[in-house]
């Protein structure tokens, strides 16, 4: 299957037991219950889903003295949070909405798997991703002695996208993590699919930014098409 | 083959001995920025008279679409004589240092170099005189049609692996964006400012339609 995952902004690690100053859905908290005590982690840079749900999982580590886990199931569309003591997360800011977690978690329990979705990640029946376009402007001039001149200007190119997805999932794409900022669109999970793509590789997933996302269209009953546009510098 | 000029260094210093004799170095001009104006230097530098191995081997060079719609270069020979190089081509041509009796192929795609699995068609490669006392040639008509524009229509098809390795040597094109073309029908390479790149697709098949005009300044 394939899947898109959004990067959340970062610009330095929370420490630990403090919130740092800019907490939104990059931070993720937690409470050691028997103490009790808070807990904080969050990236020092700009992560995508994948790579910043392990680095929670090693600063909480860290920072708790458990060995905390957070892994996201592609067919239960779940994140599960689990340690090696009594724990409960912690949601800062947004994380909730984010994680899929309820806001307010109450009690104490080894593991924790979120109620919903997250936002971001979502799950897709399929993505079409057109080869690399380049996105120049070209102004082709044409001088006296059949001379001629291309002189180009541009520092991007293109990939079109459309993007296939189950109802319930339209619904997490609609929420905005994945349809603007920087994001990773994923066409497989095996073979080729998992290499970045390049010019030997158009099967590859596409790391990117999103330059447009038009309407969706609802292809047949439950099945939904997004029309996406994804930048690279070039 | 499209042999795109490109922004790299095209710098060229190649240790190469042939028969026998004391290696010689070729050192470019600076002038070459594409993969077919910088083998034909080459190639016309192994033939020269002031090469020790003139009249022993006469050299001239070749290519084949890569798996990847790159074009490969080949170097052949004749007089069955040992040649050797250093990998002084390698970052542009593709050649690394080897040595062979016969023909080197490149281990790598040339750089800029495009050869779809339709081969490039060049159509209309002709002056042309646009009606009127104006034109953009110039504001008289200049009764010389040497001096007319040559605007080609250039067309290719391909694949995914084409559209994606066409991206990739357009990224790294110089600009003003020139070229080398070749022509199948008639066996030419034209040298032509490369405008825009039309894509279209069909099931999974590509057209690419390229704006093209020559000569380029």
């Amino acid at each position: 299957m394939a899947w898109i995952e959004c990067y959340v902004y970062s610009e330095g690690p929370a420490t630990d037991t403090a919130i740092a100053a800019l907490d939104t859905v990059q931070t993720f908290g937690l409470v050691k219950t028997a103490t009790p005590s808070n807990h904080y982690a969050r990236p020092a840079a700009p992560q995508r889903w994948t790579d910043l749900i392990a680095t929670w999982a090693t600063q909480l580590s860290t920072a708790t003295g458990y060995t905390v886990t957070c892994t996201y199931s592609s067919t239960t569309k779940r994140l599960t949070v689990a340690a090696n003591n009594l724990i409960r997360p912690l949601m800062v800011g947004n994380s909730a909405l984010f994680t899929g977690f309820t806001q307010a978690l109450a009690g104490s329990a080894l593991s924790w798997t979120a109620d919903d979705a997250p936002l971001g990640r979502v799950e897709l029946l399929g993505a079409l991703v057109e080869p690399r376009e380049d996105w120049a402007s070209v102004e082709m001039e044409l001088y006296r002695h059949g001379r001629a001149r291309a002189t180009t200007w541009g520092n991007h190119q293109v990939h079109r996208c459309a993007l296939y997805m189950v109802a319930t999932s339209a619904a997490q794409f609609d929420a905005g993590y994945v349809q603007a900022g920087r994001v990773r669109l994923h066409q497989g999970e095996s073979g080729a699919a998992l290499s970045a793509y390049d010019e030997t590789n158009p099967g590859g997933y596409v790391d990117g930014w999103v330059i447009g996302c038009g309407q969706p269209v609802e292809e047949s009953e439950n099945l939904w098409a997004y029309p996406m546009l994804i930048g690279v510098a070039r | 083959m499209l042999a795109l000029s490109t922004t790299g260094n095209w710098s060229l210093f190649i240790d190469t001995t042939c028969d026998g004799n004391p290696a010689e170095m070729y050192e470019s001009t600076g002038d070459e920025t594409d993969a077919y104006t910088a083998i034909t230097a080459y190639v016309t530098w192994l033939n020269n008279a002031a090469r020790a191995w003139y009249g022993a081997a006469t050299f001239s060079w070749s290519y084949a679409r890569s798996d990847y719609a790159g074009a490969r270069l080949t170097l052949a020979w004749t007089g069955g004589v040992n040649f050797a190089m250093d990998a002084g081509g390698l970052a542009t041509l593709g050649f690394d240092a080897d040595s062979s009796n016969t023909s080197l192929t490149a281990i790598a795609d040339a750089v800029g170099t495009w050869a779809p699995t339709v081969p490039l068609a060049v159509r209309g490669y002709a002056r042309s005189l646009k009606d009127g006392d104006a034109e953009s040639a110039g504001a008289v008509r200049p009764g010389v049609p040497g001096l007319g524009h040559r605007q080609p229509a250039i067309e290719a098809i391909g694949k995914a692996i084409d559209a994606a390795r066409v991206a990739f040597v357009l990224a790294t094109a110089a600009t003003p964006r020139q070229g080398s073309v070749y022509q199948e029908h008639t066996g030419d390479w034209l040298t032509l400012a490369i405008g825009e790149f039309q894509r279209s697709r069909q099931d999974l098949a590509y057209r690419w339609t390229i704006a093209a005009a020559g000569a380029p300044v």
